[in-house]
């Protein structure tokens, strides 16, 4: 009896750690040859020290495209240069770049982009620590997403990328939030204070017509996007959904953010099959990081 | 809490390891969430335990 007990427990436990430990090994038999190229590959693909970063969650080895696991937040994994203007990966594919931009009421929706989502939220903070919550989402958003004004600097332009807005009921202040460099603590403040519930509930209610099968009852915020742009509102209109309702710290939504970044530069495609930015492990990490400390204090009130 | 686990030493302990493989794999970023893991790991095992020894033949 013991015996079968041990045995599945074991099993249970080996098909936990199984996706590190094939990992582990595929890096290190990918290439023995001592190759110079050996390095690269490893670089590409074999997860690393994200310096103080949280790890990117882990979806598979892709050879195909190395490119899924450059991230723009992150020094250590540089994009690869390219001549202005180029529109295509090295792979043939479609290059489109996600971005972000802090928009005022008449400035969205932003039908010049590919694309286009929104931090969609279900209501304005109401105690000081919704308001800690939302501004640590938004330093998790402006560190995950780069500008878009910084892209179309770097010869992107517009229409090839993929734009995040945070909606403001100020278009001065978000002009102003666009391009001001200051500390990204007090830029999360003004812009939590400034949320524009109306375009975020809107987007909530034209979401949830576009996929009935969505739950939009959580305490939100959802990131929402469309693509096409021009696709707003439409039936049978490509919608992706990432909900941020168990995310309280600022580390947890710039992985979110980080995730839903290179899924939407790595996988266009697949935006109409269903998609799921979230894996099973994200998910579990934020239930446990957000239920934790409240049923262990609640045990230990019992006690 | 503790009667439990004195009642249940072995699945307990096999439900600590699996706890502990579970928050290597989730890398929660709170303590209480490594806490939680844990403990659910625990009571997982242990009810396991106690159906497996109810329904299965001596």
């Amino acid at each position: 009896m013991k015996l079968l007990f041990f045995s599945i427990c074991s099993s249970i436990t080996v098909i936990a750690l199984a996706p590190s430990r094939v990992l582990a090994w595929s890096c290190d038999s990918q290439c023995d040859q001592g190759q110079s190229e050996c390095t690269e590959w490893k670089r590409l693909n074999c997860p690393t020290s994200n310096h103080g970063f949280p790890s990117i969650p882990f979806r598979g080895l892709n050879p195909t495209n190395p490119n899924r696991y450059y991230d723009n937040a992150m020094p250590a994994y540089p994009a690869p240069r390219r001549p202005p203007g180029s529109e295509l990966e090295p792979q043939g594919r479609l290059l489109i770049r996600a971005s972000r931009a802090f928009a005022g009421p008449r400035q969205y929706p932003p039908t010049q982009f590919a694309a286009y989502g929104i931090v969609a939220f279900q209501s304005l903070p109401f105690d000081t620590d919704e308001t800690n919550r939302y501004v640590n989402i938004c330093r998790g958003y402006l560190a995950a997403v780069p500008r878009a004004k910084n892209l179309l600097d770097q010869g992107i332009p517009l229409s090839k990328q993929m734009v995040t807005v945070w909606p403001l009921d100020n278009a001065r202040l978000s002009d102003k939030l666009n391009i001001t460099d200051q500390d990204p603590s007090l830029i999360c403040r003004k812009a939590v204070l400034a949320i524009d519930v109306a375009s975020s509930r809107n987007a909530i209610v034209n979401a949830r017509l576009t996929k009935p099968g969505e739950s939009f009852d959580g305490r939100g915020p959802y990131v929402i996007a469309w693509s096409p742009a021009q696709s707003f509102g439409k039936p049978n209109a490509a919608v992706l959904v990432l909900n941020l309702s168990n995310v309280s710290t600022a580390a947890q939504a710039a992985e979110l953010f980080r995730a839903w970044s290179s899924d939407v530069e790595g996988n266009p495609q697949l935006w109409t099959g269903g998609w799921n930015n979230q894996s099973l492990k994200v998910i579990l990490r934020l239930w446990a990081d957000r239920w934790g400390s409240k049923i262990l204090s609640l045990l230990s009130m019992q006690k | 809490m503790f009667e439990l686990l004195k009642q249940h030493n072995v699945p307990g302990a096999l439900g600590f390891l699996l706890g502990i493989a579970l928050v290597a794999w989730i890398q929660p970023t709170t303590t209480a969430g490594v806490g939680l893991l844990i403990l659910v790991s625990m009571l997982i095992c242990i009810v396991l335990a106690s159906v497996l020894r109810n329904f299965l033949p001596k």
